[in-house]
């Protein structure tokens, strides 16, 4: 429960960060970094528009910041708090449930730039899932096994090395980071899978997409830090977290503000490239 | 006591004399048996295969009363489903190779276009029935357990690759699939995969192979999960789809099995063939399910093409429910039961310690992707996307959907794997608690009173509303263009498949015609003109037609009664 309200309380912090450092790259004043707060909060207060009979469209964003929030009690913060599984792979479909029901919400509607979102949105998890899966089989062949604490607390070896780039590569595709924003495209398809949601179903998709964001990077931080945290206390451990994922989060930031939108063919076939190469490179390490 | 194949049989009769719905209420009750005597010792493997026929054919008993117009093929159920229990039950080699045979001969009665039906016989005959006769020349005696070794299960794992859809012998399952009634392909999806399975599995425990043929099942297993997953991608017809995704899905179980052979006796090994048999229960409920839901598109809309279907949720919300419940489930969502058999088997491929197995189970993690990006593109073109016309399917077609579906959560919360503890990996019922109360948590936080409004045409005023929506062949064109080395690879391999297939059926009739020409004609044919000559003091020729068919199917049920009972 303490990862839930953490999650709830932090990520539009992150996300008003991250607004600010990319307005300072393009040379703008920027919005204060509590903005975000500021808009959820609008948003959570304005009637939404309904404009499909299908109650699909109604209960995909409570279900999807659900399972948002249900990820990130997998996740340590601090020392493993109870939660209804420790395995990495129960973390990543979980998260995946997210989009799951972004893309549910999406089609239940009538528009056909809302479909294209969601189709786009496929096609990014369709290519980024081979990516992470090989990530894993690194990640999990030098801990020896799927389990959150083991692979986070297991000494450092060439395959474990090279298994945190490429879940340090598939993180940033999944959290929809510019470049790889081509789901809800704000500005090609009017918002894309958003495209028909407003007000208070809109506030909590919104929401449930930065607390996705903070989980991913969240797990980038704790996979950097955690082993070398090992016997310190956990109040310690969480501000480093803390510290550490909102760096990460810095970084994603100013990529961000440095890069273009790819399209959809783009993003395929790069990410088809970095399979073929997290394979080779999952047979290099392996016998290093 | 055996009630059970009587049961049937007494099921088969009075659908012959014309009772349909009276035959297959008795079948379905029959069904119930089963799986009540299946439940009593689960560890037992005859016992869980036989809880996957139970609750398949009972779906399928259930939707057919229905569904069927056809009074031959509601007659001819209950005796296929009897003789997928006899492959089940037997210890006898010739009961066993008898049933297959007789489930191989019954399946092909159902096949509606007589090309593809030939195919498919032809090609379960060159590599099902030769297998199996070699293997009962092996034996050295009658009963199955007096077998060992590795050439016998090799035999098996042909057969049973041919049954299942394994890569490469899977060429003829698409077409079949398509071609079958939806609920004959309910039952061939759901049960007769499975007792492919069963044959492997009990080839395994009875011959006790090398550990090494299991690197070769799971391999196999690898490559059909992905070239099976990754052609249904392409599909925009919804019984080629589904068909597709059980050649994939039955790679799954392979990959398990595999890593179980390979293993054993480590607990990664007994964890490995837990979750592969899991995923077999599991993929007979969801799939199952899925295409009695294509059954009711034909049944409702005359088609099962996805381009022309759409929106059907408001006019079949049962029907559009329990094929969510289904879909989420063969995507391996939480807390659904295809998400409890992948995880078993993620967590016993990536720590199995061997490179082979760990790339094997990481192709095993991406192509669930491709099934969940299968499964919107299915669910979404049928269901969503507007409103259309339609009406709902009849009562027991939607319990005979709904059975499977509900199940399918139900084994989620509540996994059936012997031996294995599933919740020490995830507890679904936590899961699903803290979901629930997240999500009433957050709807109480923030009720919201929505204003009815019309979605945005996005300035496409000149277009008709309807078209304001992605059709199904549509979807993931991109991503099919990047991976097209790998379709044209396959459809190499498949027309090379074909061919052969196509040559040894030449040299089979060939074979056969001569057969046909002299000890047909000389041993055979008399007997059938002495049993037609009996019948022609009727009249009515389709009264004597009838006539024949009772009294030669009463011979039947009475032999397969008389072998099974014994």
């Amino acid at each position: 429960m303490l990862g839930v309200a953490l999650s709830l309380l932090i990520s539009p912090l992150f996300d008003g960060i991250a607004r600010k450092i990319k307005a300072r790259v393009q040379f703008r004043v920027g919005p204060p970094i509590v903005q975000t707060y500021y808009d959820i909060a609008k948003l959570l207060s304005l009637q939404p528009r309904i404009p499909t009979k299908n109650k699909l469209f109604v209960v995909a964003p409570y279900l999807a910041l659900a399972s948002a929030l249900a990820s990130v009690s997998i996740l340590p913060f601090g020392k493993f708090w109870v939660s209804f599984s420790w395995d990495v792979v129960a973390f990543i479909y979980v998260l995946a449930m997210v989009s799951v029901f972004f893309m549910l919400g999406a089609f239940s509607v009538r528009s056909a730039f809302s479909h294209i979102g969601a189709h786009r949105e496929m096609m990014l998890i369709l290519s980024t899932e081979p990516i992470l899966a090989v990530a894993l089989a690194m990640l999990s062949a030098s801990a020896g096994s799927l389990k959150m604490s083991d692979i986070l607390s297991s000494p450092l070896s060439p395959l474990s090395l090279l298994g945190v780039l490429f879940l340090l590569y598939s993180a940033y595709v999944e959290g929809s980071f510019v470049p790889f924003d081509v789901a809800e495209a704000e500005t090609e398809i009017a918002g894309g899978i958003f495209v028909e949601y407003s007000g208070k179903l809109l506030g909590i998709s919104l929401y449930a997409l930065l607390i996705k964001r903070f989980a991913l990077t969240w797990l980038l931080a704790s996979i950097l830090t955690y082993r070398f945290l090992l016997g310190v206390s956990w109040p310690i451990v969480l501000l480093v977290q803390f510290v550490v994922s909102a760096v990460i989060y810095s970084v994603f930031a100013l990529i961000e503000a440095t890069s273009a939108r790819l399209r959809i063919d783009q993003i395929v076939s790069m990410n088809v490239r970095v399979f073929f190469l997290a394979i080779i490179a999952f047979i290099v390490g392996w016998f290093a | 006591m055996e009630v059970v194949p009587y049961l049937l049989a007494l099921a088969s009769l009075v659908g012959f004399m014309g009772f349909a719905r009276v035959g297959l209420g008795v079948a379905s009750i029959s069904s119930l048996i089963m799986i009540g005597l299946a439940v009593r010792n689960l560890s037992s493997v005859e016992n869980y295969f036989l809880l996957i026929l139970g609750i398949s054919s009972l779906a399928v008993f259930v939707y057919s009363m229905a569904y069927t117009k056809d009074k031959l093929q509601s007659a001819l159920l209950p005796l296929f489903v009897l003789s997928m229990y006899g492959v089940l039950v037997s210890e006898n080699i010739l009961l066993f190779v008898f049933s297959w045979e007789l489930m191989t001969l019954l399946s092909y009665l159902f096949i509606r276009d007589r090309d593809v039906g030939a195919k498919y016989f032809i090609t379960m005959h060159i590599f099902t029935t030769i297998p199996l006769l070699l293997l009962i020349a092996l034996a050295p005696t009658l009963s199955l357990s007096s077998l060992r070794g590795n050439l016998p299960f090799l035999l098996v794992m042909i057969a049973a690759m041919a049954k299942s859809g394994i890569v490469p012998l899977h060429f003829w399952v698409a077409e079949t699939y398509d071609s079958a009634p939806s609920n004959v392909s309910s039952l061939f999806a759901g049960a007769m995969e499975k007792v492919a399975l069963f044959a492997l599995v009990k080839a395994y425990l009875t011959f006790n192979p090398s550990r090494e043929l299991g690197l070769v099942v799971a391999i196999l297993g690898t490559l059909s999960l992905t070239i099976g997953t990754l052609f249904a991608l392409k599909q925009k017809n919804a019984k080629r789809l589904l068909a597709y995704h059980s050649i994939g899905q039955m790679g799954y179980m392979w990959l398990g099995i595999g890593i179980g052979i390979y293993l054993i006796p480590s607990k990664v090994g007994y964890l490995a063939l837990a979750a592969g048999l899991f995923h077999a229960l599991n993929h007979s409920l969801f799939k199952g399910s899925l295409f009695l839901t294509a059954g009711a598109f034909e049944y409702s809309k005359g088609t099962v093409d996805l381009d022309k279907l759409g929106g059907l949720f408001k006019a079949m919300p049962y029907t559009g429910t329990f094929a969510l419940l289904s879909s989420l489930a063969i995507s391996g969502v939480p807390p659904f039961n295809g998400f409890l058999s992948k995880l078993l088997l993620y967590e016993a491929g990536y720590s199995s310690g061997d490179p082979v197995l760990q790339l094997a189970t990481a192709f095993a993690f991406f192509i669930s992707a491709a099934t969940l990006a299968s499964f919107i593109k299915f669910y979404s073109s049928a269901f969503l996307g507007g409103e259309s016309e339609g009406s709902e399917v009849p009562v027991s077609m939607v319990v005979g959907q709904g059975i499977p579906s509900i199940l399918c959560l139900l084994l989620g919360l509540f996994p059936l794997t012997p031996g294995v503890n599933p919740y020490s990996y995830f507890s679904s019922p936590m899961f699903l608690l803290m979901l629930a109360v997240l999500a009433v948590g957050v709807l109480v936080a923030v009720p919201f009173n929505g204003v009815e409004a019309k979605p945005w045409n996005c300035g496409a005023s000149g277009f008709p509303e309807e078209r304001f929506r992605l059709k199904a062949s549509s979807y993931y064109h991109q991503y099919e263009e990047k991976i097209g080395a790998l379709y044209s690879l396959s459809s190499y391999l498949r027309r090379a498949g074909s061919a052969l297939v196509d040559a040894m059926a030449s040299a089979y009739w060939w074979i056969s015609k001569y057969f046909e020409e002299y000890i047909d004609e000389a041993i055979i044919m008399p007997v059938v003109r002495f049993l037609t000559s009996l019948t022609i003091v009727l009249r009515d020729f389709s009264v004597a037609m009838e006539v024949t068919m009772v009294l030669s199917m009463i011979i039947l049920a009475g032999v397969i009664v008389l072998l099974v009972g014994w």
